[in-house]
Order: structure tokens, then C-alpha cells, then sequence
């Protein structure tokens, strides 16, 4: 391959820098969402390799723990739920909850995070309804 | 191709050619090198091509031979899958040499570039020279996003995946057909994880009305 850093010029983006992002958890769930959420290019089976390989111990942290991306130190599950809609979005959580659930039974609820709390379950009689998880 | 070869070759059955008469009908098809393969890979008679079901008769085979020109990247796709499954490998690594690096190998069942396929049906003689083949072009196409949108295809970026020892990546990325335009939204991706760039702003009042995950085995 092209000797990286060597033959490009400053600035210049390089196969180094590619691969870098295709081996960061955080960019690699990033591309994936981003992806999904533009309703353009599902890469269904891309995300579903990388959910499998990631394990729910690294999803579950990547989804939970604030984004640096995201503005207001928001979590990127915070930021799916906001930025995608109808099917994308269905299809997405149906993805990741797998993993988030996995993630959250394995933690001790005393040690959860604020972001962690605020995730929610349907309310008992309440058709539609949401309430808070909270301790 | 010479009368008196073409005339004992058309005379016999398939099945009971010799492994030189399966050369020389290469040969007087116009494929010295496939010639040379057969006989390097040695004991390739009529019985062989006959077992695979590759073909069935001395016009059938000319044609098979004559019907693809290698250099056009169109390939000898059942050829390969025929060498293939007989194990054949020097017969296979001719014909996998003679592919760009960012066609399909073989027929539409069963994609990949000749660098994948090599490497999956083991024939590891020719990876050496498929990965430089492959590496000199994705060097020729360019890093830069423009280079990335126009010129890189899904197979190229299987390539690239091969060459770096992620090839348990190739099946997610063909199913989902990932490009160069998709390789520049990682690219994108990264910038935005580390800080160079911010997502699109959001409401977060609507968004925390709305994060909702079931979690049915919570307490009450």
C-alpha cells in the first residue's frame, strides 16, 4: 500500500487515517448510525458485524456515555432517538437494544449513570405512555 | 489449430483424452498459457474435465476455451470454479492472474475479487501477487474524497478490507455494498468523533421525552 504519513501531502487525507476510524468502536458505531438515521444507506449487516464483534460491553458504554459529537454532552443513544424517525429508527434500536439491554443487566443499578436512569419503559395501562426508571 | 490435432482431438471422447491432448487443445484454442498450467498442474486429462461436469465434448470445450478472452476482465469464471473445486491450483492461479483485482472471479453465485477468492479456497501461490495487483491499483485510485466518491467500488473495498487482515469484514461490506462514497462517511464519522466536527444540533427537550427502551425484566 501507499506509504502513509510519507507520500502525502500535509493535510491530505491518507489510507492510515481510514483505517484508524474502521478500528475506533466510537467511529465505527457512529458511521453505522449515521448511516441508518439517513435512511439512505441502511448497512444493516455492517453494524450487525460490528455489534457482534464490539460485544455489549463496549456497545452499551459507546451508547450511554456521553458523545463527544454530541452537542450538550448528550449520549449518542440520546442522539439517535432525536436525529431519526419511522422505520430507520425502528430498525436501529432494534439492533442495538440487544446490546443495551446486556450491558444494563450486567451493571449494578447503584452504579448507573444519569444517562442509564433516564432510560425508560412502557407504563403498565397507560396506552402509548412512558414512565421514568428511577433509584 | 493443426489439422491432424484437431482431427484426433475431434475423434475421441472427452473422457478418454490425455492430459496432453487437454494441453494441446488449449493451445489450439489461442491459450499457450493455460497449456503451460495444465501441464504443470499435471494428470489433467479428459476424465477430469468430464468428472467436474465442465464439459462434455470437444465442441463444447473449444468454446468454453474461445468464448472469454482473459485480458478483457471478463475472465474464465466457470473455468475457475471448475479448477476450483477439482483442486487444481496452479490451474487456478493462472486463471485468478489473469483478473483485474476489482472484478467478480466468478459467476454471479458466488461473488468476490480474485484476492478474496484465493484466499478463501486456499490457493495461496497466487495471494502474493493478487494483493500487489490489488494494493497498486486502490494506490493508483487515490485516498483523497473525490478519489474515494468516483472511483472505488464495492470490490475495491473488499480489497483494501483483505489487504489489511479484515477479511471477516468482506461479507457484512459486499451485503451492504460499501463503497467509496461510504468509506468517505466514515471518514466523516471520525472527524465528528473526535471532536473536528459536531453533529447536527437536535431539540433535547423532545429528546428526552422521547428515549424510550423497553426493558420489561426492570424492577417496579
Amino acid at each position: 500500500m501507499a506509504a502513509d504519513g510519507e507520500a502525502a501531502a500535509e493535510g491530505e487525507p491518507t489510507e492510515a487515517a481510514l483505517l484508524a476510524a474502521l478500528d475506533d468502536l466510537r467511529t465505527r458505531l457512529l458511521w453505522t448510525v449515521r448511516a441508518a438515521a439517513s435512511g439512505s444507506s441502511p448497512l444493516s449487516a455492517v453494524m450487525h458485524a460490528f455489534l457482534h464483534s464490539m460485544g455489549a460491553a463496549q456497545v452499551g458504554p459507546t451508547l450511554l456515555q456521553s458523545h463527544p459529537a454530541v452537542p450538550g454532552d448528550g449520549t449518542l443513544l440520546a442522539w439517535i432517538h432525536a436525529a431519526t424517525h419511522g422505520t430507520a429508527k425502528s430498525a436501529l434500536l432494534d439492533h442495538l437494544h440487544p446490546h443495551l439491554h446486556d450491558f444494563l443487566a450486567a451493571q449494578p443499578v447503584a452504579e448507573w449513570t444519569a444517562a442509564q436512569v433516564c432510560v425508560r419503559r412502557p407504563s403498565r395501562g397507560k396506552k402509548g405512555g412512558h414512565r421514568v426508571v428511577s433509584h | 489449430m493443426v489439422p491432424l490435432v484437431k482431427s484426433r482431438l475431434a475423434s475421441i471422447p472427452l473422457v478418454q483424452w490425455t492430459a496432453a491432448d487437454v494441453a494441446n487443445m488449449a493451445v489450439g484454442c489461442g491459450r499457450p498459457a493455460l497449456a503451460a498450467a495444465f501441464r504443470q498442474q499435471g494428470d489433467v486429462g479428459g476424465a477430469v474435465l468430464v468428472h467436474g461436469n465442465l464439459t462434455d465434448s470437444f465442441v463444447s470445450f473449444a468454446a468454453l476455451l474461445e468464448s472469454t478472452v482473459p485480458e478483457s476482465g471478463h475472465g474464465d469464471g466457470a473455468l475457475l470454479l471448475w479448477a476450483l473445486e477439482q483442486k487444481l491450483p496452479v490451474v487456478a492461479q493462472h486463471l485468478l492472474s489473469l483478473l483485474p483485482p476489482h472484478v467478480p472471479a466468478l459467476p454471479a453465485s458466488a461473488h468476490g475479487t480474485a484476492l478474496e477468492v484465493a484466499l478463501s479456497h486456499n490457493v495461496s501461490s497466487a495471494v502474493p501477487s493478487l494483493r500487489s495487483a490489488a494494493s497498486a491499483r486502490l494506490t493508483a485510485l487515490g485516498w483523497s474524497d473525490a478519489a474515494l466518491r468516483s472511483n472505488w467500488t464495492a470490490a475495491d473495498v473488499a480489497n483494501w478490507l483483505l489487504l489489511h487482515d479484515r477479511r471477516s469484514l468482506v461479507p457484512a461490506f459486499r451485503a451492504d455494498n460499501v463503497n467509496g462514497t461510504l468509506l468517505v462517511a466514515l471518514r466523516t464519522a471520525a472527524a465528528v468523533t473526535t471532536g473536528a466536527t459536531q453533529m447536527p444540533e437536535v431539540k433535547w427537550g423532545r429528546v428526552m421525552r422521547n428515549v424510550s427502551v423497553s426493558l420489561s425484566w426492570l424492577p417496579e
